[in-house]
């Protein structure tokens, strides 16, 4: 009994190490989160929001499920998530339909000039890249 | 759509809906299907399994298809197809849309549920991978349901429950949308029957998995199939009869949704068999040694229970009654002529074999070994069980739930700590004419 409890002990701690290294796996997803997460704190005053995101990104977590197609400011979402009685949500109602904007997701492969970026609001990419392409923007 | 929270925050809270996902479950199966007959540990393996999707949320780029498709059926629904993403970004080969389907409409009542109070389309995400973890969760219980009633053991039946609930990658690959786990929920179906002597069957699913969603389950398919043609377990007519309706079927279901879906007369294996075999590119991504699934692959995920296979195998009566067919023999429960140990694993030899001729070799390329070696397994499991039991030992009952008590904190641990998995290589940048306020 001791050698079976010893293997499934065994197998169950092998199994924690290996969630823990799958779950620092996805780069991409978690970078999703922290950009929309900073699209809704920031109020971007453009009207077309222009995200590219790079080939890592997309390979290690960013899909379809992480992009948002508007923007409603966060004192909406407040307003949303905090007022459960019928007037508050018509208020929010109308001041979404107000302040409504535009985010756009590209997936562009192989931007290697500095100037191709100038089009977008924000980037999700790997760090040296970014170090390369902006130390060439300040040359 | 309202705010996402804090990082982190949505993704804690599926937490309760995944346990009401467990109870609803377990109250579905119990009402409707009477004889469904779930138990305990079943349920476990679904919980672990859904433990991983909410550790371990997104997707990789192998899973791309299907989850953009998921998304797309979901979001959109079947008729704006020119919002889908193979069109705007299509890729080298073409992927059928059926298993993709099949989650999105499980997926769909929870998702349309969640949107309705406001919640981030990235809980979506957790609900399609749920739900295909729930698709691979069925049969897998239906094998060991049918381990358990080959051999009239309840301990075999929950020895190999115990045997996959404690490895890692199986489980863990069950909820990733590849189209090798959409293949190994027909695999695994068709296992169960291999393990019924439903015989026909068996091949249609096989034929089924392998021309709608991997063709090179073929690889899997040719073994299993002499095996049973060598045992003269099915005759050659039957054994082609169920090949070619199965195959007839299967390709008609999978040409005609996915030449809609795709716009186009298409069968996306077919194409797929031409790129991999034909064109052979599949060394452009990497290549390993010879022996890399033996040496690496299965060790990883079979992990302390290739002792247990080892228990299972290294009978000689056994290998000799396999090798010489049914005769008379040893007729103790778990042994003897009904002993299905051999005759599963040697398939899987020949699989494991033949796949590691190719250069390029990923784990889940192997992956529908894993049940089948686990289901061998099993067998020298309970055997140590009973032995260990019959020595007398007091303790063992307690020790028993002591352990399962212990698998469980052990996955509960690890999930508290996914918030504090930083991006590392990954940075959110704004350009430099950036025009916030903040």
């Amino acid at each position: 009994m001791q050698g079976i409890a010893v293997a499934i002990i065994a197998n169950a701690a092998a199994c924690a190490v290996f969630v823990r290294a799958a779950s620092l796996n996805y780069p991409g997803g978690y970078a999703a989160l922290r950009l929309v997460e900073h699209l809704q704190k920031s109020q971007p005053t453009v009207d077309l929001i222009n995200v590219h995101v790079d080939n890592l990104a997309a390979q290690s977590g960013f899909s379809r499920f992480s992009q948002i197609d508007s923007l409603n400011n966060g004192a909406i979402a407040v307003c949303f998530f905090l007022s459960p009685n019928a007037n508050a949500h018509q208020d929010t109602d109308t001041v979404c339909c107000a302040v409504l904007k535009q985010v756009h997701f590209d997936k562009t492969e192989h931007l290697d000039n500095p100037g191709q970026f100038a089009d977008y609001t924000h980037l999700v990419t790997e760090v040296h890249a970014v170090v390369d392409s902006v130390g060439a923007t300040h040359e | 759509m309202a705010s996402t929270g804090p990082l982190g925050a949505d993704m804690l809270s599926p937490i309760p809906l995944l346990v009401a996902m467990v109870v609803g479950t377990r109250l579905t199966m119990s009402g409707l299907f009477r004889h469904a007959d779930v138990s305990g540990l079943d349920l476990l393996l679904l919980f672990v399994a859904w433990a991983y999707v909410y550790v371990c949320p997104f997707t990789k780029v192998e899973e791309s298809f299907n989850i953009q498709a998921a998304h797309d059926l979901l979001i959109f629904g079947p008729v704006e197809l020119e919002k889908f993403d193979h069109f705007e970004f299509p890729g080298v080969v073409p992927r059928t849309f059926l298993g993709a389907i099949a989650t999105a409409i499980l997926a769909a009542p929870f998702h349309l549920a969640a949107a309705a109070h406001g919640a981030p389309k990235i809980w979506a995400l957790t609900f399609v991978r749920a739900s295909l973890a729930f698709l691979v969760w069925v049969p897998l219980t239906r094998l060991g349901r049918a381990l358990g009633q080959h051999y009239g053991s309840t301990t075999i039946r929950n020895s190999f429950l115990l045997i996959c609930v404690t490895q890692f990658h199986f489980l863990f690959y069950c909820s990733r949308p590849l189209p090798n786990t959409f293949g190994l929920v027909l695999v695994l179906w068709a296992y169960t029957l291999w393990v019924q002597r439903k015989f026909s069957g068996s091949v249609r699913l096989f034929a089924a998995a392998t021309l709608i969603f991997r063709c090179d389950t073929l690889i899997l398919c040719a073994p299993v199939g002499v095996s049973m043609l060598l045992r003269r377990q099915i005759s050659f007519p039957a054994f082609l009869w169920a090949a070619v309706t199965g195959a007839a079927a299967s390709v008609a279901l999978t040409v005609a949704v996915d030449s809609y879906f795709w716009s186009r007369l298409i069968w996306p294996e077919l194409d797929v068999f031409w790129f991999n075999v034909i064109l052979n590119k599949s060394a452009d991504y990497g290549v390993q040694p010879l022996l890399w699934y033996l040496t690496s692959a299965l060790p990883r995920m079979l992990l302390v229970s290739a002792a247990f296979l080892g228990a299972s195998l290294l009978v000689p009566r056994r290998l000799w009654q396999c090798l010489r067919g049914p005769g008379a023999g040893a007729t103790e429960p778990g042994d003897g002529a009904r002993n299905l140990s051999w005759e599963l694993v040697l398939p899987m030899i020949a699989f494991v074999g033949l796949y590691s001729l190719l250069p390029h070799k990923e784990l889940r390329f192997i992956l529908y070994c894993v049940p089948a070696l686990n289901a061998a397994s099993a067998v020298g499991f309970a055997r140590a069980l009973d032995v260990a039991q019959t020595r007398g030992s007091k303790g063992s009952s307690f020790l028993s739930k002591v352990l399962a008590m212990f698998i469980f904190a052990v996955r509960i641990s690890s999930i508290g700590r996914v918030e504090f998995a930083e991006p590392r290589s990954l940075v959110l940048l704004l350009s430099s004419h950036s025009a916030f306020s903040s």
